[in-house]
């Protein structure tokens, strides 16, 4: 502080409150660097748990739609490619002029079995019956959460894989339907290669039919397949399963679940 | 109500939000990727490219308001952001209910499709108890002074030397000229 005459004029009074005032200014400067620093870093803090998850997310790559779809890999007989609605899925049947019921199913998971043994033969009639055209879109996102407590490790995968190889034997809907049919009581106990192969049997495969099975599931012949249908079902944003579009529109699980509502939606939708 | 009992109720709330927001942030962190994923996903409002990034900007927002709220830095900031973020969350299930699907709001982890069992007592509890975040948040932003806070008390202009401050502060700021 300069001492001029002025200043020395002043009151002690007045020299003690322009010191106390002095000391309280200071103190609010440091509180407030404190404030500023504390803020700070809680925001860093912030932006870091973003980024480095972000970046940890990107180096694991389990996610669905975190890999990218080869676009030439081999698909099963019939089955969709790259290119239009519904890629890479299993189309059942083909009539002109209706719409398209597609169904994102995980063989591992029990609400597509429950779905399976109530709706599958109803589904499949209206099918037959050239209401509908019918597509299975199959995922294995059930393998990231099942990893590291299955006994059989990437069993949605593998089974989709065995239904590829089924499906060039054409039994498309019988592998599928058997496989969920023997599906293990507690969710994520999977199939081994060996129950696979049975299930191959059951689904009416045999003798040399049952040979070329054998090689292209041991081959893993459809591999990419699998795996770029269920990059398919990450980028198109499906989040469970059975999950069903009408012409591209999600249907309710509410209508899925109730044959009737989803007669009337299907015959109340024009083709696509 | 006496100013101190104000300030001390506000710590309670604060420190109330910061657990609730603490817990769901961590819950939400811990998870794997394809939970999180999920979790976003079922609300089927954002495009599935934005899961990702949504998936830890979410929970790290929770994390960083919650630490804010606990320290009583920027308080009335925080508990803006908190019933920003609360009244986001009533708006969303709000939605995916009227839209008809039945998701687990995911709020402390677990999100995704669930059966319809119970969907409306489900929803109605969330909201309303997402509006009583609301709720104590408003208060905070309404009395952002309170105890045991980082934050600077404002002026109490009733103080009894209030006049000799402001000619104090007069003084300071000639000289420093």
């Amino acid at each position: 502080m300069s001492n001029t005459p002025k200043e020395s004029k002043r009151s002690t009074k007045e020299k003690a409150a322009a010191a106390r005032a002095a000391a309280e200014a200071e103190q609010r400067r440091r509180d407030t660097r404190v404030r500023l620093i504390g803020g700070a870093a809680i925001l860093v803090v912030v932006a870091l748990i973003i980024g480095l998850g972000i970046w940890g997310s990107k180096q694991n790559g389990t996610a669905a739609g975190s890999t990218d779809v080869v676009a030439g890999a081999t698909v099963p007989t019939g089955v969709n490619g790259a290119d239009g609605a519904n890629a890479w899925g299993v189309p059942y049947n083909h009539v002109s002029g209706k719409p398209t019921l597609a169904i994102w199913e995980d063989f591992q998971c029990p609400s597509c079995a429950q779905f399976e043994t109530s709706f599958g033969a109803s589904v499949l009639k209206l099918a037959d019956d050239g209401k509908v055209n019918l597509v299975w879109r199959p995922t294995t996102f059930l393998d990231t959460r099942f990893a590291a407590t299955s006994p059989n490790p990437n069993s949605s995968h593998r089974a989709a894989m065995a239904w590829g190889c089924a499906i060039d034997a054409g039994k498309t809907k019988q592998f599928h339907s058997t496989v969920f049919a023997n599906q293990p009581a507690t969710e994520g106990d999977g199939y081994t290669d060996a129950q696979l192969a049975d299930f191959a049997t059951k689904a009416g495969i045999t003798g040399d039919a049952l040979t070329t099975w054998k090689k292209c599931y041991a081959d893993k012949k459809y591999d990419q397949w699998v795996t770029n249908s269920y990059t398919v079902f990450g980028t198109e944003g499906v989040t469970g399963t059975p999950t069903a579009y009408l012409n591209g529109t999600e249907v309710k699980a509410a209508t899925l679940q109730d044959m009737a509502a989803l007669e009337k939606l299907i015959s109340s939708t024009p083709a696509s | 109500m006496s100013s101190d009992l104000r300030a001390w109720t506000g710590t309670v709330l604060r420190l109330v939000l910061s657990g609730v927001l603490f817990w769901s942030g961590i819950a939400k962190l811990v998870e794997t990727d394809q939970s999180r994923r999920e979790a976003i996903l079922a609300y089927r409002v954002f495009p599935p490219s934005w899961a990702e990034f949504l998936g830890w900007a979410l929970p790290a927002v929770e994390v960083g308001l919650a630490a804010l709220l606990l320290l009583g830095l920027f308080t009335r900031f925080a508990a803006i952001g908190t019933a920003v973020l609360m009244l986001g969350f009533i708006l969303g299930i709000s939605s995916v209910w009227i839209r008809g699907y039945s998701i687990n709001c995911g709020c402390f982890g677990g999100g995704g499709d669930v059966s319809e069992e119970g969907k409306a007592l489900r929803y109605t509890a969330e909201i309303l108890r997402d509006f009583l975040f609301v709720g104590m948040a408003t208060w905070l932003i309404a009395w952002p002074t309170t105890k045991l806070a980082l934050d600077r008390p404002p002026l109490t202009f009733d103080d009894s030397d209030y006049d000799d401050a402001a000619d104090e502060n007069e003084t300071l700021e000639e000289q420093s000229r």
